[in-house]
C-alpha cells in the first residue's frame, strides 16, 4: 500500500491550512469488524459515527459539509486508507452542490489505498453544477490486487435563472486506479456545456449522467454478461428508459455508464448494479443509505 | 525521400490496417436510427471529431511523436502549414526524422511510448475500443516494419514483441510518420482526415449512401479538422482520453448488437 507523498495518516494531526475541508479515514478489520482506527477532520468537511446495517461488520461511513456547497476556489482533500480485509462504505449525507466559481474551479482531491482483501465502496450524493460552475475532481486510487472497489458518482446540472440546461462551466472527473503500483483504469469524464459537451455523442439530451467503476477480480465475463441480463430487464430501452452502457475494463473489472432524465432512473441504475454485486459477491442486503 | 508519398501511402484507405471492418461505435447509431442520412452521419462524424479524434486520438499521435522526435519542428501561428512545407524549407534536413540513429533518445523515448502505450490502454474503457485500437495497431507496425521502417518503428514493435508495450494505432500511426520525416502537425491532421475518410466509407456502405453524398461529407469535414488539429494542440493535458458519455455507451452497446457489419 502507497502512502501519498510520504505523508502517514497518524504523523499529520494538523490542517493544510490552504484547504477548504479535509477527511482522513483510516479503516482496520478488528475481529469480524471492520473500525475505523484513525480519523482526521478539518474546515468544512465532517464524518458521522459508522452505521452497521443490521449488524453486518461492513461499516457505513457518512461524510458531511456543513457549509452546504463549494464555492469559487475552494479545495477538499479526502483521503482514505483500509488496512489489509477492512472492508467500508462511503456516502454523504446530500447532494454536492457547486455554485458559481468566479473566483477559480472549486476542487477536490480523493485519495483511496486499498490493501490486501480490502474492499470499499464510494456512494455519493448527486453533484449538481450550478451555472458558472466549474469543477474538478481528482481521485487516486491504489490497490492489491485481491482488494475491490467500486466508485459510483452522479452528475447533473443545477437550475440557472433562465430555465436552460446545463449552464456549469465545467464539470471534470479524473479516476486513476493503479493495481500493484501499475496503472490499470483511467476514467476521465469531462462536460463542458459551451464546448459541445451536451451535444448528442456527449450527453444525447439527458440531463443525468451516472457511472459505476468497479475493480475486483470477480468481474469476468460471467458476471458481466448477468449483469447486463439483469440490468436490460430491470431498465428496458423506450422512450424516456435510460440509456444503459457496461463494459469489461482492460483488468479485471467493468465500467457502467447511464444516461436519463432525472435522479432518480440515475439512482435506480446505480443501485441495480451495487446491489446486484452486493448479492452475488457478499450476499448482502440491498443498500440502505438512510440519510440521518 | 518524398514526404508527400509516404503521407499518401500512410494515410491511403485501402491500406490494410482493418479500418474498414471497424466502425466506432457508430454502427449502434445506425441500428437506433440517429444516424440514417447524410445530414445526421455528417453531425455524427463532426461530434466524433470533436470528442474522441481530438482529446484521445490526436492528443495520443502527438505525444507520440514528440516521443520519437527529439527535436519536434517548430509550429509558429501558421501551424499546420509548417507541416509537408517544412520539406521545401529545410531541403528534406534529415534530422527531422524521427528515426535517426541518435540511440540515446531512442532508448530515452521508449520509455516515453511505453507509459503513452499504458495510459491508452487504461483510458480507453470500452472494451471494443481498445480492442480496435489494438488489432489495427498491431496491423500497422506490421506493415511499418517492411513499408515504413526506421528505428522508432524498430523499437515501438520490440517493445510489443517483449510485451512491454500493447500496440495501440495512434502510436503506431505516429511512429511510422515521424520516421519518414514528417512532423507532428502533419500527422495528426491526417491522422485525423483519414480516419474519418474511412468511416465515411464504411457508412457509405451501411446506411447506404451514394458515393456522392460520400464526397460532400469529406469535403465538409476538411474544412472542420483543422480547428480539431489546433484544439488538440491546445488542449488541457487532463483532458487526455476525456470520453463523451452518450458515445460510449453506444460503443459499449455495440457489443450486445445483434446484427453487426463492423466489429466496433
Amino acid at each position: 500500500m502507497t502512502t501519498a507523498a510520504g505523508l502517514s495518516l497518524r504523523e499529520r494531526t494538523t490542517s493544510d491550512a490552504r484547504l477548504t475541508g479535509e477527511l482522513r479515514l483510516r479503516v482496520g478489520l478488528r475481529g469480524r469488524r471492520s473500525v475505523v482506527v484513525d480519523q482526521f477532520h478539518a474546515g468544512a468537511l465532517r464524518i458521522l459515527r459508522a452505521h452497521y446495517p443490521e449488524g453486518s461488520g461492513h461499516p457505513t461511513l457518512t461524510a458531511i459539509n456543513p457549509g452546504g456547497a463549494y464555492l469559487g476556489g475552494d479545495e477538499y482533500a479526502v483521503r482514505v486508507e483500509l488496512e489489509r480485509g477492512a472492508s467500508a462504505l462511503l456516502t454523504t449525507q446530500s447532494a454536492t452542490k457547486v455554485y458559481r466559481t468566479p473566483q477559480g474551479r472549486a476542487r477536490a482531491v480523493q485519495r483511496i489505498d486499498l490493501g490486501p482483501g480490502a474492499r470499499f465502496e464510494l456512494v455519493p450524493d448527486p453533484l449538481i453544477a450550478y451555472r458558472g460552475a466549474r469543477y474538478l475532481q481528482d481521485t487516486e486510487v491504489d490497490m492489491a490486487a485481491d482488494a475491490s472497489i467500486a466508485l459510483a458518482e452522479t452528475v447533473t446540472q443545477g437550475w440557472s435563472p433562465d430555465g436552460e440546461p446545463f449552464q456549469f462551466d465545467e464539470v471534470s472527473l479524473v479516476t486513476r486506479v493503479r493495481i500493484e503500483g501499475r496503472l490499470g483504469v483511467v476514467d476521465n469524464l469531462l462536460l463542458r456545456p459551451g464546448d459541445g459537451g451536451v451535444g448528442p455523442l456527449a450527453l444525447g439530451g439527458r440531463s443525468h449522467l451516472a457511472s459505476l467503476l468497479v475493480v475486483d477480480r470477480r468481474a469476468d465475463d460471467g458476471v458481466l454478461a448477468a449483469l447486463r441480463l439483469m440490468l436490460a430487464e430491470a431498465f428496458p430501452a423506450g422512450h424516456g428508459a435510460p440509456l444503459v452502457g457496461v463494459t469489461r475494463l482492460a483488468v479485471p473489472g467493468f465500467a457502467l455508464r447511464a444516461l436519463c432524465d432525472s435522479t432518480g432512473p440515475a439512482h435506480a441504475v446505480l443501485y441495480a448494479a451495487i446491489n446486484w454485486l452486493r448479492m452475488e459477491w457478499h450476499a448482502e442486503p440491498a443498500l440502505d443509505l438512510r440519510k440521518l | 525521400m518524398s514526404r508527400l508519398t509516404a503521407l499518401m501511402q500512410l494515410t491511403d484507405s485501402a491500406l490494410p490496417t482493418g479500418a474498414f471492418s471497424h466502425s466506432f461505435g457508430l454502427e449502434a447509431y445506425l441500428e437506433s436510427g440517429q444516424v440514417h442520412d447524410e445530414r445526421t452521419l455528417l453531425v455524427w462524424l463532426d461530434g466524433f471529431l470533436s470528442t474522441q479524434l481530438t482529446y484521445t486520438d490526436a492528443v495520443a499521435v502527438r505525444r507520440a511523436c514528440r516521443s520519437v522526435c527529439p527535436h519536434p519542428a517548430e509550429v509558429g501561428p501558421g501551424g499546420a502549414e509548417v507541416g509537408l512545407g517544412g520539406a521545401e524549407v529545410g531541403g528534406g534536413a534529415p534530422d527531422l526524422g524521427g528515426g535517426g540513429p541518435d540511440l540515446g533518445h531512442t532508448s530515452r523515448d521508449v520509455g516515453g511510448l511505453e507509459a503513452l502505450d499504458a495510459e491508452l490502454t487504461a483510458l480507453l474503457i470500452p472494451a471494443q475500443i481498445r480492442s480496435a485500437s489494438l488489432k489495427m495497431g498491431r496491423r500497422m507496425l506490421e506493415i511499418a516494419r517492411d513499408s515504413f521502417p526506421s528505428d522508432g518503428v524498430d523499437a515501438y514493435a520490440e517493445a510489443v514483441a517483449d510485451n512491454r508495450c500493447t500496440g495501440h494505432y495512434t502510436i503506431a500511426f505516429a511512429v511510422a510518420g515521424a520516421g519518414q520525416g514528417l512532423d507532428e502537425e502533419t500527422l495528426v491532421e491526417a491522422y485525423l482526415y483519414s480516419t474519418l475518410t474511412a468511416l465515411t466509407y464504411n457508412a457509405v456502405r451501411a446506411i447506404p449512401l451514394g458515393q456522392l453524398a460520400g464526397q460532400r461529407i469529406l469535403a465538409t469535414l476538411r474544412t472542420k479538422v483543422p480547428s480539431a488539429v489546433v484544439r488538440s494542440r491546445i488542449a488541457d493535458p487532463r483532458h487526455f482520453g476525456a470520453a463523451a458519455p452518450a458515445l460510449e455507451i453506444h460503443q459499449m452497446r455495440h457489443e450486445h448488437q445483434r446484427a453487426r457489419m463492423f466489429m466496433s
